[in-house]
C-alpha cells in the first residue's frame, strides 16, 4: 500500500507566502509611507509595467546569464580543486592555507581587484563572482572526496575503470549530495554577489537597475527587481536543481526498483 | 602464475615473509588459515591493489575479484553494474545473471538485494570480465548454510565451463575442500 508522504505539500508553501504578503500589506498600511514601503499591490502594478516595457526581462536576462556563467565556472573549478585536495594529502597540506585565505577574502575586495586588474568588463564581472564562490565549493567537495568509498575505488581499479568512466560511474554519484548542497548554497550566494558586481561596474542587470532606483529613492522599483530575481531563482531551484537531485538520489529511496 | 612475496609489512609488523605460490592454468587453489594471517593481504597483492611489498607477481593475466563485500555501485542497476565494470554487453550480462539464478534482478538497484543475492551479482560481475585469474575473498562469509551451499554449487558450475585459474581465500576448511584442487594452509609462521 503506498504510504502517505510526511512532507508538507505545496499548499503549505502557498499559505506561507500568503501570510507574508498579508503582513507586508499590513505594515505598509500602518506605515502610510508609499515611498519607503509600497504595498504588494503597488509593487505588482510596477512589475507589470516593467514587464510590458521589456526592461525587466532584459535586465533579468543579463543577471541570469552572469549567474549561470559564474556558477558553472565556480562549480567546475571548485569541484576539481576539492577532489584533488580531498584525495591527495600533500596537495591539501600545501593548498589549505590558500583556501582559508580565499575563504576569508571579502567579496568586495575580489570585485574591486578584478575591475582594477581586468577592467570594467564582462570577464572581470564573472571572474570576480566565480573567484568568490570557488573556495566554498572546493571546501565542500573536499569533504565529499574524503568520504569516497575505498572499496569502490578498489573495485574500479581491479576492473580497469579509469578516467572519465570512473569519474562518471564511481566518483560523481558519491559526490552528488555534496554537489547538490554546494549548488544550492552556491546559487543563492552567487546571484547576490552578481548584484554587487553589477551595482559597482556594469551597465545592465538587476544590480545596475537597483543602483539606478536607489539613487532615485524609488523603493517600489528596487523591490520589483529584487523580488523578480528571487522568483527566477526559486524557479531554477524548483524546476532544475530539485528534479536533478531527485533523479541523482533515486537509488536511495526505499521504493527504488 | 607465480607469486613471490619476500616481505610485506604494515609499519614494523611483518605480515608475510618468503611466501611463494605457483598456480597452474585452470587450477583451483584455496588459501586458508586463521584471521589476521595475511590471506586478504595476499589477495590484494595479487590483484594489484597493494604495490607496497617486496617481491613480484607474474603470469596472472587478466584478473577479476569478488570481494568479501559485494562492492556493487548502488546507484546503477544490477545489469549496469556488470556492463559498466567489465565492458560486457547487456545480453551477456543477462546470461550471467541467469547463470547465478537472478535474471529478475537485472533492472533493480543493488540496495534492494539481500547479501546473498548481492554476492552472486558480484560473482557474475567477476565472470563477466572473462578473467584468466579469479580471486575470491571469503565469498560465502555471513551467508546461511543453505545459501552458501547453493552459491558454492553455482561457482563450481561457472568454473566448469571456463578456463579460469582460481584463488579462493576462506577460513572454512570445508569450503576450501569442496571447491579447490589444492588447499594451502597459511601457518601463523608465515610472517
Amino acid at each position: 500500500m503506498p504510504q502517505k508522504s510526511d512532507r508538507p505539500g505545496w499548499q503549505v508553501s502557498l499559505l506561507s507566502i500568503g501570510v507574508f504578503l498579508l503582513l507586508w500589506a499590513l505594515i505598509a498600511f500602518v506605515a502610510q509611507s508609499p515611498q519607503t514601503l509600497p504595498t504588494p499591490l503597488t509593487v505588482a502594478r510596477l512589475t507589470i509595467a516593467e514587464l510590458i516595457s521589456g526592461e525587466l526581462l532584459h535586465h533579468l536576462g543579463a543577471t541570469l546569464l552572469r549567474t549561470i556563467a559564474a556558477f558553472i565556472i565556480a562549480m567546475t573549478i571548485g569541484a576539481a580543486i576539492g577532489l584533488v585536495m580531498g584525495t591527495r594529502r600533500r596537495v591539501n597540506a600545501w593548498a589549505d592555507p590558500w583556501l582559508i585565505g580565499l575563504l576569508n577574502l571579502p567579496a568586495l575586495v575580489t570585485i574591486a581587484l578584478c575591475y582594477i586588474w581586468i577592467g570594467l568588463t564582462e570577464v572581470a564581472a564573472i571572474a570576480a563572482v566565480a573567484i568568490n564562490k570557488i573556495p566554498l565549493v572546493a571546501t565542500q567537495m573536499r569533504e565529499g572526496a574524503r568520504a569516497l568509498d575505498r572499496s569502490l575505488n578498489d573495485m574500479a581499479h581491479v576492473f580497469g575503470l579509469t578516467g572519465i568512466k570512473k569519474l562518471r560511474h564511481v566518483v560523481i554519484p558519491q559526490l552528488a549530495p555534496y554537489f547538490a548542497a554546494s549548488g544550492r548554497t552556491g546559487l543563492s550566494l552567487i546571484w547576490k554577489i552578481v548584484l554587487v558586481v553589477e551595482f559597482l561596474g556594469r551597465s545592465n542587470g538587476v544590480g545596475f537597475q537597483i543602483h539606478q532606483y536607489f539613487q532615485l529613492f524609488d523603493v517600489g522599483r528596487v523591490l520589483v527587481y529584487a523580488i523578480s530575481f528571487i522568483i527566477v531563482m526559486l524557479l531554477v531551484e524548483t524546476l532544475i536543481l530539485q528534479p536533478w537531485e531527485r533523479r541523482a538520489t533515486m537509488w536511495r529511496r526505499p521504493d527504488a526498483r | 602464475m607465480r607469486v613471490n612475496v619476500t616481505r610485506k609489512a604494515y609499519g614494523d609488523t611483518t605480515i608475510l615473509r618468503d611466501f611463494t605460490l605457483e598456480v597452474a592454468d585452470r587450477e583451483r587453489v584455496a588459501l586458508t588459515g586463521p584471521s589476521g594471517i595475511g590471506k586478504s593481504t595476499l589477495l590484494r597483492i595479487i590483484a594489484g591493489l597493494d604495490a607496497d611489498f617486496e617481491g613480484q607477481v607474474t603470469g596472472a593475466g587478466r584478473i577479476a575479484v569478488a570481494f568479501q563485500e559485494p562492492t556493487l555501485l548502488p546507484w546503477r542497476s544490477v545489469r549496469d553494474n556488470l556492463t559498466i565494470a567489465t565492458g560486457c554487453t547487456a545480453p551477456e550480462a543477462d546470461t550471467l545473471l541467469s547463470a547465478v539464478e537472478l535474471p529478475h534482478t537485472a533492472d533493480r538497484f543493488p540496495g534492494t538485494l539481500s547479501l546473498g543475492q548481492a554476492r552472486r551479482i558480484s560473482l557474475a560481475r567477476a565472470f563477466a570480465a572473462q578473467p584468466d585469474t579469479l580471486l575470491l575473498d571469503e565469498p560465502f562469509t555471513s551467508l546461511d548454510h543453505e545459501v552458501s551451499a547453493r552459491m558454492q554449487d553455482l561457482l563450481s558450475a561457472l568454473l566448469e565451463a571456463r578456463p579460469i585459474r582460481l584463488i579462493l581465500v576462506t577460513h572454512e576448511p570445508a569450503e576450501a575442500q569442496r571447491i579447490a584442487d589444492r588447499v594451502i594452509l597459511l601457518p601463523a609462521t608465515t610472517a
